[in-house]
């Protein structure tokens, strides 16, 4: 009656000594300076641009931006109506008062999660996750798994939730990341910023009566959560690939290449509503909390999170099926 | 499951082989009866029946490919059989639970091992998933196998001895009834090996049974206290090392002359069991295998009266490794299922 609980201390232990972790950290500590800098930058050029610092001025020149984008008569029809759900929508923040993109940590992590959710994010998952089963199968370690008095089923449900865990832990290294190396740019503030939340496309206009203001850090947690969400059905997507593949670098191949597929998908043919089925263009879970245009045309919150949810099922129960009958 | 059951139903097996009574300490630490395994279509192993005793060393002797390590996976319970039972200190392993690997360790082919954990990480994992949590029972293992002095290191500085050596420590957690060994001396230098036999018989003197394979059957002779043999996935027999050396006491060379005549003479004669001429020598010198050695007097005087010469006659005991070649060759073209096995 070995504790289960001791099998996942044994997984969490060979994720963190196999340093798959200090390389997403790694990774992390290089790239989100560089995402501070090219967003710093980008501010800059803005409000040069503008001429002003005032967000109100901001905000009013994009509606104007937008109108303009309407009246040109070769617009497809799909943007027209986002166009036109996007002015209702700043225009809302500006009955408010609330600036949507106020500076400071808080709009930096905002901006990042939105932006790595599809894809940038559940990488990390891919590269804890992609030879969590193949690595221990090459080695000949599974072997050694195997042969002790566990059951595979807990066994596999161990690796499971470590790889679990992991993904919490890769998501609390951008929070503490993302905080301190934008901070000295952007300030630490902004997390007490209200955020409109509950926006509801009906048709061609947006429907305002849900429409409240929430803290930026209630939103963050939010977003974390959608993030999270995402990325632990990529590692359970992962956990497939790796149940399956005989070598780690097939396995990591499949995945990259079906999560890029995803993003290219939605930014290649966003107008395909059959796109959807592809599950990783589901991935994109920040629009529906921002209340912007969903990657596919057609895609509702409730599908996402369903489809996601039920393809991360079916490969964690493939891989349980699969592992439990495995030869070693 | 009872316990009481499980040794009930695995007894029998011990009368078989040990002529034991149905009591519980008389039951086989490990028990294999009819094991089946195909993989791709394939027999790998058929209807294989044996047991180890508490304190025996049972080796599996063959060639490549003749179905011994598919069956030792089966009893470390890697490997799914098609039929067939696998008993483990009265509890079974096939078809029936996890819970009964309790009571076998071991390691197949190379050792493997996480390089980057320590040797200590090593023992502390396998000790968590068998119930194992006392450090210095984990490292009593280590002074016994002689890894001691290097489970601070990471595995990857390890060299492939210590590596094996950190394997053989990690099958011996939890003072497991059965220990089971796939070709463990390979790769051993000679004072490595002399060191692992007496090693086995340490085990087995403490009551332990050792399960092991070998191709080589100067190694098995060695150490073990009764040999299986198998070949094209089935175990042909199994008889303890003293049988096996008394049947190799067998063998007569002869040189006959006329050489035609005596050897037709043998060859019609009922208590010769083989009849082999011997290589490079001259004609007339052949090897007869008698079923009774009492018979060989008679034998000799029966070829005088038939006015064949017998000028020499005597006993001539074959290395076993020649025995080996003989039986495994004669009985892999018996079942060609093993030569497709690789």
């Amino acid at each position: 009656m070995t504790a289960w609980f001791w099998l996942v201390y044994n997984e969490v232990e060979k994720l963190l000594f196999r340093r798959r972790m200090a390389v997403v950290v790694g990774l992390l500590a290089v790239l989100i300076p560089l995402f501070v800098y090219a967003q710093h930058k980008q501010l800059e050029t803005v409000r040069a641009r503008m001429g002003t610092d005032d967000w109100r001025l901001w905000t009013a020149q994009l509606i104007a931006d937008n109108e303009n984008r309407l009246a040109a008569s070769r617009l497809p029809e799909e943007w027209r109506r986002w166009l036109l759900v996007r002015n209702e929508q700043l225009r809302a923040y500006l009955a408010a008062g609330v600036d949507p993109n106020a500076p400071g940590a808080a709009g930096f992590l905002r901006s990042f999660m939105e932006a790595g959710m599809p894809l940038f994010v559940p990488l990390f998952a891919l590269i804890v996750g992609s030879d969590i089963i193949s690595g221990e199968r090459s080695a000949g370690t599974l072997r050694l798994l195997l042969s002790q008095p566990v059951g595979r089923l807990r066994l596999a449900l161990a690796k499971v939730a470590a790889l679990w865990l992991s993904v919490g832990m890769i998501f609390f290294w951008i929070a503490v990341l993302g905080t301190l190396v934008s901070g000295p740019v952007f300030g630490f503030g902004g997390f007490q910023v209200p955020q409109l939340v509950g926006f509801r496309v009906s048709g061609e206009t947006l429907d305002l009566g849900g429409v409240r203001l929430i803290p930026m850090w209630q939103y963050l947690l939010m977003l974390f959560g959608l993030g999270w969400y995402a990325s632990t059905v990529v590692a359970l997507w992962t956990f497939f690939a790796s149940s399956v593949a005989r070598s780690t670098a097939a396995g990591m191949g499949a995945g990259f290449a079906f999560l890029l597929a995803g993003s290219v998908l939605a930014n290649y043919a966003s107008g395909w509503r059959g796109a959807k089925w592809v599950a990783s263009t589901n991935l994109d879970l920040g629009p529906y909390l921002a209340g912007l245009r969903p990657p596919i045309e057609g895609l509702t919150p409730a599908f996402a999170l369903g489809y996601l949810g039920a393809t991360g099922a079916l490969a964690l129960g493939l891989a349980l099926w699969r592992l439990t009958r495995d030869v070693a | 499951m009872s316990g009481e059951k499980a040794s009930d139903e695995a007894a029998p097996e011990g009368a078989a082989t040990g002529g034991a009574g149905f009591g519980r300490a008389e039951a086989p630490a490990l028990a294999v009866r009819g094991l089946t395994v195909r993989a791709g279509g394939r027999v790998l192993v058929e209807d294989v029946t044996f047991a180890v005793r508490p304190g025996e060393v049972f080796a599996l002797l063959g060639p490549n490919g003749a179905g011994k390590t598919t069956t030792l996976r089966a009893v470390l319970g890697l490997i799914r059989p098609a039929a067939g039972e696998v008993w483990l200190a009265g509890r079974k392993l096939w078809p029936g639970r996890p819970s009964a690997l309790r009571a076998v360790g071991g390691l197949i082919e190379a050792p493997a091992v996480y390089p980057y954990l320590t040797g200590w990480d090593h023992l502390k994992h396998v000790g968590r998933m068998r119930g194992v949590f006392d450090p210095a029972a984990l490292y009593a293992l280590a002074e016994r196998t002689g890894i001691a002095p290097h489970l601070s290191a990471r595995v990857a500085t390890y060299s492939l001895g210590m590596r094996q050596r950190l394997a053989l420590a990690l099958a011996l957690v939890g003072r497991p009834a059965v220990v089971v060994l796939d070709e463990p001396m390979n790769g051993l230098d000679p004072p490595g090996m002399r060191d692992f036999r007496m090693f086995i018989r340490e085990l087995a003197a403490e009551g332990q049974a050792v399960l092991f394979s070998s191709h080589l059957l100067a190694e098995v002779e060695a150490v073990a206290d009764r040999i299986g043999l198998m070949a094209g996935g089935r175990l042909l027999w199994s008889r303890s090392v003293a049988d096996v050396r008394r049947a190799a006491g067998r063998r007569y060379r002869m040189v006959l002359r006329p050489p035609e005549a005596g050897e037709a003479l043998l060859r019609a004669a009922p208590e010769v069991v083989r009849l082999e001429p011997v290589p490079d020598a001259p004609p007339g010198t052949v090897w007869v295998w008698l079923a009774d050695e009492t018979k060989a007097p008679a034998l000799i005087a029966r070829l005088a009266g038939a006015g064949v010469e017998v000028r020499a006659a005597a006993p001539d005991v074959p290395p076993l490794q020649e025995l080996f070649f003989a039986w495994t060759e004669a009985d892999g073209q018996a079942y060609p299922r093993g030569r497709a096995e690789r």
